[in-house]
Order: C-alpha cells, then structure tokens, then sequence
C-alpha cells in the first residue's frame, strides 16, 4: 500500500440527505465515500478486510440524537491515527480539548464547495 | 358635700380609680392571707370590727373584715373616704364629737359607730387605694404601739396587693408569650416551605412540619445533622462543605442539592440560609428549603427544545445548501435549475411542515402522498392511490415526501405524467411487525429508456429514501414505464 492510494473517505452522518450530500462531495473532490449512519455501522466498514485505503473520516457529533460520534472519533484516533478526522456537528463547536488531537472542526450547516476542499486538504495532508 | 363628692369625680380620683383597679382585687373572692390582717388588727386593736377597704370612686370593697358581715357598703357613710383625704392615719375617738361624722347615719342611727382608726393603704408610687381600719361601738383611742402595728399591718396588705398585682401580670405575659409562640410556630409550620434553624455549631436545632412531612423522617433521626441523611449521597460533602464554611464567616448561603422526599424519590431542591444575630451575637442559621423539581425538569426541557431547535435548523440549512448545490452544478442549462431548484425547495418546505406540525409529529401515508403529488394533480383520474391507514414518523414522511416529488417531477418531464392518458399508481402495505411496503408504478406513457446519466433527484429516490426508512428500495426504468419499490420497517416515534 502506498499512501497515494489513500482514496477512501468515511462519512458517518445520521441524517439520510446530509449523507448523501457529504459523500456526493466526496465523490465530486475524486474520492471514494464509504456511508454509515451510526457508529457501529462505521466501525464494521473501519475493521473490514482492513480498509486500509481510508485517509479521512467526516464524522457528525450527533448520531442519531446520540452524542456519540465524538466517541467513535476518538476510537478512530486510537485504532487508527493515521486517519484525519474531520468533526461536524448542528451544536455548540466542541472544546477542542475534548477532540482528539490533530482533529478538524467543521460546524453545520456548511457549504458543500468548502467540504469538498476540505476533504481535497486532508487527503493531500494524509499523502504526505 | 357628700352629695358634690360623688358626682364630681376629679381626674384625680379617676387615676387612683385606674390604679385600683389594675390590682384586680375589686369584687374578689376572701382570701386568707388578708383575713389573718383583719383578725390581727382586730385582735391588736382590741376592736370588734376590723376591715381591709378598697376605696373607689362611688363605693368601698371589703378584702377582708371581722365583724361586718358585709363585702362592700357605699361611699356616702364611709369613714375610710375621708381616711383617704388625709395624710396617712386618721383616728376618730368619738366620732359623735367630730364635725365630720356627726351627721353621718353609720354614727346617728344603727349600728351607732363611735370610733374608727384607719391607717392608708399606699402603691409605691404614692396613691391611696384604701386603709385597714378598725371600729368600734363605743368612743376610744389607741396607744402608739396599736398605731404603729395598724400602719404596719396596711404596709402589709398592700405588699399582699403588689404580690397578687405582679403574678396577675405575670400570668398576662405568659398567656400572650404563650399563644405569640402558638401562633408563630403554627406560621411556620404551614407555612410552604421547610424551614430549619440551627445552633452556633451548626447543629440543626429545629425544623418545622414542612421537613416531616416532607421526608418523612422522625425528629431525633433530623435534629443534630442527621437530617444530611436525605440528601443524596453524591451531594452530601459539597452541601455539609458550603454550609459549614458560611457557619465559619457567619455569611448567608443558597446551595442546590437533592432531597429524598418520604416515597424515597430525589428530588432538586435550593437550600437557602441566613444567620441570625441577637444584639450582635451570633446565634446559628435559619433557612428554607424548596423543592425545585419541577422547575429544573422545566428549564432543562427548555434547553433541550432549544438546542434541538437549534439542530434542525442548521441541519435543514445544510439540506438546503447541498439541494442548492447540487441541483445547479447537475442542470444541463440555467433554466432548468430555475424550474427545478424553486419546486425541490417547495417539496422540502411542506416535508419540513410535516416534521414541525406537532411536537411528535407522525402523518398518515395518504395525507403525505397527496401532499406530495398535490401540484401535479392538474386533471382527475391521473393518480390511484391504495393503502391501509398507517402513521408515518416525521423523518420517514420526511423521506417519502422528498421521493414522490422527484418521482413525480420526472413523470411529468418524461414518464406517464408527460403525455395525456399517461396514469400513475400508488400502492402500500404494512404487516402487523411493522414491514411497510411502498410501490410507484407509471403505466400508458411513453416508451422510457434508462437515462444516460443518473441525476441528483433520481439518486436521492434511490438512495436515500430506503435510508429512511431502514430498508431496501429499486428503481426501475422499465420500457412500459418508471417502477419504484420501497420495502423497509415503520418506525414507531
């Protein structure tokens, strides 16, 4: 594997239209979109046939009206640091102290051109 | 002179009269303490008649006598009323030779009273309520050591007076002291709220009603500090902490902690306090305690409205964002993204209008349907819908709104809708486990062909709604015309 081919962006959003959204931009930046809706889902996509294409996670905060996605970024940040991560969430921009390190914060609602540059920056970052 | 006497009460007689009376001895009963006066002076004297003689306005009042036989006679043929006219002794030894009394009827006819020595009866302040006097039938006189017993016998009774006056007195302010007690502790025990009072340790001293039948605990397991048994464990050492550190500075306080209330319930309450001073020195605390259970419950469903309101918001401005972004960057011409933009906007507006009609909003899969289609429902006959009554959540309303829209957009552009004759049908099922069966079926339009390129609207028929609905959904761009399939589970809000 070579971090060239890092390609793979896993967007984790509860809402149906917002996931198809985020993982369109991903698409239209020449990405590949994985999509889950929860975090289970997210960390099966993670652990499978160790997904080693993935470079970044989009990662809404709030799953489903659980506050769980903060969660799932820092398990993503313990399994696997080499994955950027990109936090978004409808509330209150979290203190970075409970982010884990090296995150990116991107509050709702976004412009979906921005998203697309966004994830364009943490890919070329991840290939350096 | 008798006769002026009477009817013209001086202001003078009027405050001895007052006097007099705030001893309360007028009209009372014998009592043997001024017997034993009236015997003594009698025995002394060596009279037949001795008497203890409250003087009033218009009569005298007899405390006690030997030889009378009557409790109070009128002032007219009183000897004692000029007694207290005089300094403080007057002896009459025959009073058939004094000027005074010559006339008087006590002395003219029966009993035919000769003598009479009164010595006065005086409070400390110097006003004369009466005399112990003693009489006699036949004219006399005392020798100085009967005098001098007669004034102290009078000296005597009227300590009785003073004794009986501080007691009556006494029993007054404690009756008052009494029920102001009563009625306080009976304030503070109704009263809406617990109310505690503490010592200078901060040792709790006393709790009103409000406290028992609040907690239901007994009072020796309150008083002391037990009562930091009702409040929660994980509260107790902040709540003993802020409170024995305001102890220390003799400062008020207001901390919030949780009670168990007697049915073994927690519950949020504010705990506020203030010392108390007399003349400057501290005594200990006294405080409130009120239940602000409901009130917290209150404000934190405020705040959860708040911050979800402030959720949707952002995320139906994300949604806007992306259809904006998305249905211009994939129109082939600047007037298509007019036509399209403006009714995808509509269509997300009323799914919106379904999501925020009630706090929990659900929608029957007809009215959802119909709300959908409703533009495009130009001529009758057009659209069949079938299906059992079913409650759909807002999300998933949410999602079929957005696919019947699309469906419908490209059935007028290109599908049944396009040409006339053209018919839709609409079909749905559920089962009692809560499979929802949804089916869009486009029949008698023009022959379809796949299109080239798949578009936004029909990616989001085909992607997201199955999402809403946790299922599976296929799109079909059948030649006899455009078939849709949802298959997925109702979700119960």
């Amino acid at each position: 594997m070579t971090q060239t081919k890092r390609l793979g962006v896993l967007v984790v959003e509860s809402d149906p239209l917002l996931l198809l959204f985020a993982s369109d931009a991903a698409a239209d930046a020449g990405l590949i979109p994985y999509e889950a809706r929860d975090s289970a889902r997210a960390l099966q996509i993670l652990n499978q046939d160790e997904r080693d294409d993935l470079g970044t996670i989009f990662v809404d905060t709030d799953l489903a009206e659980r506050a769980d996605g903060m969660d799932l970024a820092w398990t993503v940040h313990r399994l696997r640091p080499d994955i950027r991560i990109v936090v978004t969430s409808a509330g209150r921009t979290p203190d970075p102290k409970t982010m884990p390190p090296g995150c990116i914060y991107f509050g709702k609602p976004y412009n979906i051109y921005d998203l697309m540059s966004l994830l364009r920056e943490a890919f070329s970052a991840s290939a350096d | 002179m008798q006769d002026g006497q009477v009817a013209n009460v001086s202001s003078a007689e009027r405050r001895r009269s007052s006097v007099l009376a705030s001893y309360g001895a007028l009209d009372a009963p014998r009592e043997p303490e001024f017997d034993d006066i009236a015997a003594i002076a009698s025995e002394v004297c060596g009279t037949p008649i001795a008497v203890v003689n409250l003087v009033d306005t218009t009569r005298q009042f007899f405390m006690a006598e030997v030889g009378l036989g009557v409790r109070e006679t009128p002032l007219e043929s009183s000897f004692c009323a000029q007694a207290i006219l005089s300094e403080d002794m007057m002896v009459i030894p025959d009073a058939t030779k004094d000027p005074r009394f010559d006339c008087n009827p006590l002395v003219t006819d029966e009993p035919h009273l000769r003598f009479y020595a009164g010595a006065l009866m005086k409070t400390a302040a110097g006003v004369p309520i009466g005399t112990v006097c003693v009489l006699d039938y036949r004219p006399r006189d005392l020798n100085e050591s009967q005098i001098r017993t007669l004034r102290l016998l009078a000296r005597q009774a009227m300590t009785q007076f003073e004794l009986r006056k501080a007691v009556v007195e006494r029993n007054r302010a404690l009756k008052t002291a009494r029920e102001t007690e009563r009625r306080f502790r009976s304030m503070a025990d109704d009263a809406p709220a617990i109310i505690w009072v503490t010592d200078t340790d901060g040792r709790c001293v006393w709790l009103n009603r409000g406290w028992y039948d609040y907690t239901g605990m007994t009072k020796w397991k309150s008083e002391g500090f037990g009562w930091l048994d009702a409040v929660h464990p994980d509260d107790r050492e902040e709540s003993g902490r802020i409170f024995f550190e305001a102890n220390a500075k003799r400062i008020p306080f207001s901390l919030e902690y949780r009670l168990c209330r007697h049915d073994g319930r927690y519950r949020w309450a504010v705990d506020t306090g203030a010392p108390r001073f007399h003349n400057g020195v501290f005594e200990g605390y006294v405080g409130t305690v009120i239940d602000i259970e409901d009130r917290r419950q209150a404000e934190m469903r405020r705040e959860m409205v708040v911050r979800e309101s402030s959720h949707r918001l952002k995320n139906a401005f994300s949604i806007i964002q992306s259809i904006a972004g998305q249905t211009l960057r994939q129109a082939a011409t600047i007037e298509e993204a007019r036509a399209t933009l403006p009714a995808r906007l509509l269509a997300l507006a009323s799914a919106q209008d379904l999501l925020s009609q009630t706090e929990n909003p659900a929608a029957d899969v007809r009215a959802v349907v119909e709300s959908a289609i409703r533009p495009y429902m130009t001529e009758e006959g057009r659209f069949r819908i079938e299906g059992p009554p079913a409650m759909l959540s807002g999300h998933q309303a949410f999602g079929l709104v957005l696919a019947v829209h699309e469906l419908a957009t490209n059935a007028v552009k290109y599908g049944a809708l396009s040409v006339a004759g053209g018919h839709v049908a609409m079909h749905w099922n559920t089962d009692p486990d809560g499979t929802f069966e949804f089916t869009w079926k486009e029949t008698d339009g023009p022959p379809v062909s796949s299109p080239s390129r798949r578009g936004f609207g029909t990616r989001l028929v085909e992607r997201t709604t199955a999402l809403y609905f946790d299922g599976t959904s296929s799109l079909d761009f059948d030649v006899t015309g455009v078939r849709f399939r949802l298959l997925g589970k109702l979700q119960s809000e």
